[in-house]
């Protein structure tokens, strides 16, 4: 398996690099992922960005992780809209914020380039159409394209200290899909299984890779089955993503090869890294 | 007669990008690079979505694209737009 691939900024010496770090490949994604990053890098009091492996393919793989501490408690909320998407085909496995920006910033981030530019800079003149996601501060809210949004002031907290006043996210690589036929077939199961998503279906604006357009997706998730959030499904989806052997499937056939044990280790994985972390 | 990929309704459209997807399939590959539809989100009105259709499209099977859309946003109709 390829390793994770992480963009990491700093915002107080506004640089930004790609790391690929072999220790992180049992995280598989989301919130273990989140949460070891965090660990490693913990003295920048990083925000902490990541997807999974089955976003930007599988239906319902449709939220963005983010891991912060908030006075000294490390917390995991998700967030919809289309951002997910985009770091996957900007093929990232995580972002990471760390330090805080001397000035108000904004970060135009397009695949592995950050460009770190003034505060007032019209956020809708960034990245592509299309293939961009946006979260910029609204009066003293974040917001994610315009529409998607947390509840509890806590992302709002760390962006205002970090001096972060919003970022551009545009992912333009295309990945082939390789097994298709199996692929498809996955799809297809998953798709049909909509039903067991916890929302009922409605005309709000929708998550990517959700058909469901719920009125439960404007506001974000926090905590949940380790698992799920590992994938980055949504919490609502529990129901389809915490059936070890349909993911294990969908990741073998995404060239993904995790055991059925470094699945269900997750969980303690997670609990092992908060320990270190505290 | 040949058929095109016509929007319908785009008012309907809540941006949940699985016309995307199946367009990506159908090409056998992932990503919105190159994908034949493109949904542009309103940043000062997040509800609201527009939905770009390059006419190369019409390469693909249209009535799976259809198919995928939830919200019945496309249509197919004979070349001449009838």
């Amino acid at each position: 398996m390829e390793p994770k691939k992480t963009l990491f900024v700093n915002l107080s010496q506004k640089t930004a690099e790609m790391q690929l770090l072999p220790e992180l490949t049992p995280c598989v994604g989301g919130v273990t992922l989140g949460v070891k990053l965090y660990s490693l890098y913990k003295d920048f009091d990083p925000v902490v960005i990541c997807v999974g492996p089955l976003n930007g393919f599988f239906p319902f793989a449709s939220k963005t992780c983010f891991v912060v501490q908030n006075d000294g408690v490390m917390e995991d909320l998700y967030i919809g809209g289309g951002l997910s998407f985009r770091l996957k085909f900007a093929c990232l496995d995580a972002l990471v914020l760390a330090g805080s920006s001397s000035e108000d910033v904004i970060l135009d981030i397009t695949n592995d380039e950050v460009k770190f530019l003034d505060a007032q800079t019209d956020l809708d003149s960034l990245g592509l159409p299309g293939k961009r996601s946006i979260l910029h501060m609204k009066k003293d809210s974040l917001l994610l394209d315009g529409y998607f949004g947390f509840d509890l002031g806590i992302l709002e907290k760390k962006f205002l200290a970090k001096k972060i006043f919003g970022f551009s996210v545009t992912g333009t690589k295309k990945v082939p899909i390789l097994g298709s036929a199996k692929y498809m077939t996955l799809f297809n199961d998953i798709l049909g299984q909509k039903e067991l998503v916890n929302a009922q279906e409605s005309n709000c604006p929708s998550c990517s890779g959700c058909p469901l357009g719920c009125d439960k997706s404007q506001t974000g998730e926090m905590g949940g089955n380790i698992l799920v959030h590992s994938l980055v499904a949504c919490g609502y989806a529990e129901n389809i993503y915490s059936n070890l052997g349909m993911v294990f499937a969908c990741l073998d056939c995404l060239g993904y090869k995790y055991t059925h044990e470094q699945l269900e280790a997750l969980p303690d994985l997670f609990t092992k890294t908060l320990k270190e972390i505290s | 007669m040949p058929k095109k990929l016509k929007v319908i309704n785009q008012d309907r459209c809540v941006g949940c990008e699985m016309c995307v997807l199946e367009c990506q399939q159908q090409l056998k590959s992932a990503g919105l690079e190159g994908s034949y539809i493109r949904i542009l989100r309103d940043l000062n009105d997040g509800a609201k979505f527009v939905v770009s259709v390059d006419p190369k499209v019409e390469e693909l099977n249209i009535k799976r694209v259809i198919k995928s859309c939830p919200k019945e946003v496309f249509e197919e109709v004979e070349e001449d737009g009838a």
